[in-house]
Formats: C-alpha cells, sequence, structure tokens
C-alpha cells in the first residue's frame, strides 16, 4: 500500500486560527533540550542522555508584504501578546481551510524575529519566526 | 465575534465562530457538527482551525461563508 505523502503547500502555518496568507515556504522545529546523564555504570563508552526540556518554533518565509501586513508584524512584534500559532494540513478555498490533521498542532508563541529583504528592483521579502511559549497540544 | 462553550453556537456568514473544548477531540467534534450544520445552510468554511493556548484550553475557530 502506497503512503499517503502531504505536499509541501497543504502544510499550512496558522496565527490566530487563520492560515497565514500568501507564504511560500515554513518551517517547524520540535526540539528536545539534553543533558548528559552518562554514569560510571555506562557501559561501551556511549553517552546516555536524558531530555531536560523541550521547545517548538514556527518560521514562515515570504509571507504578505502589503504595508498594512507589515505594520500589523511590527505591532505584533512590539507587543506582549502571544498568539496562538500552530499548523495543520489544509484545503479548499484559497487552501485556507484547516483539515483537522492528526498531525495539526499549536500553543502560544511571541513572534520574536521579523526579517524584511529588500534588494533592488524586487518586491521585498518578509519572514517571520514565532517561538512558543509553553506547551505544544 | 461569536463565543461559546461547548455548545453549537449561530452560524452568520462571514463573522468568526470561537468554541471554546477541553480536548482536541472535543473540538474536532464541535467543528464536524458546524461544518455539517452550515452546509446545509449552503455555506462554505474558511480556516476550522484547532487552537491550543498553551496550558489547558482548546478552541475551534472558524468563519463560514456564502459561496
Amino acid at each position: 500500500m502506497a503512503l499517503t505523502k502531504i505536499m509541501g503547500q497543504n502544510f499550512r502555518v496558522f496565527v490566530d486560527g487563520s492560515a497565514v496568507p500568501e507564504a511560500t515556504n515554513c518551517q517547524v522545529t520540535i526540539q528536545g533540550n539534553l543533558e548528559d546523564a552518562s554514569t560510571k555504570d555506562s557501559t561501551g563508552g556511549w553517552n546516555e542522555e536524558q531530555m531536560t526540556s523541550k521547545q517548538w518554533s514556527v518560521q514562515v518565509d515570504n509571507v504578505d508584504a502589503s504595508l498594512a501586513n507589515l505594520r500589523a508584524l511590527i505591532t505584533a512584534f512590539n507587543s506582549d501578546t502571544k498568539p496562538t500559532v500552530g499548523w495543520d494540513q489544509t484545503s479548499g478555498a484559497q487552501n485556507r481551510v484547516a483539515e483537522e490533521a492528526a498531525f495539526a498542532r499549536s500553543g502560544s508563541a511571541i513572534l520574536n524575529d521579523l526579517s524584511i529583504t529588500a534588494n533592488n528592483r524586487t518586491t521585498i521579502q518578509v519572514s517571520c519566526q514565532y517561538q512558543g511559549s509553553g506547551a505544544l497540544a | 465575534m461569536s463565543k461559546t462553550k461547548n455548545e453549537t453556537p449561530a452560524i452568520e456568514p462571514g463573522k468568526p465562530i470561537t468554541i471554546e473544548c477541553a480536548s482536541r477531540a472535543d473540538a474536532s467534534k464541535q467543528l464536524h457538527a458546524l461544518k455539517e450544520q452550515a452546509a446545509k445552510d449552503g455555506l462554505t468554511p474558511q480556516g476550522g482551525f484547532i487552537q491550543f493556548d498553551g496550558c489547558a484550553k482548546f478552541s475551534a475557530v472558524i468563519t463560514f461563508v456564502k459561496p
């Protein structure tokens, strides 16, 4: 039986319940921070590890570079708010309808990285990163 | 924005609906009930994302529009 694969365009990031419009790429990182748990009982020269904390973040590239959206992003960066950020498989109108896929997750996050690239004679490119704050579920 | 707790709210085209739930599964059930109701009314969904607040609460956010 062929495995069902998810196409990149159908994996979208949602902020406060809405799919981030126009973005081209996104990257989700879920990471465990490890601590060396090796003891004198550890054998064979191999390290033993234990997870001491977890973190997650979401990066979205080439988001809507309109003046209104830029202003909203800078306001969000300067505010103390933590929007709900997550991801899901999408379909439907403008590919923005969440499918409630088994891998969909969300949580509170902080917009902690806003990157604007402005090259001569091209439209500016805006990317942003949300760092998770608290659990992902 | 219409905001309810574990009850199927009235659907108004173009207005986002938020339903607070205790679990992702519960939020999913509520969303499906809303989508069925909206389909009977000839409305199509936008969004439909299940959110987690980072602590304990889940909520489903969806908007329906006239096609």
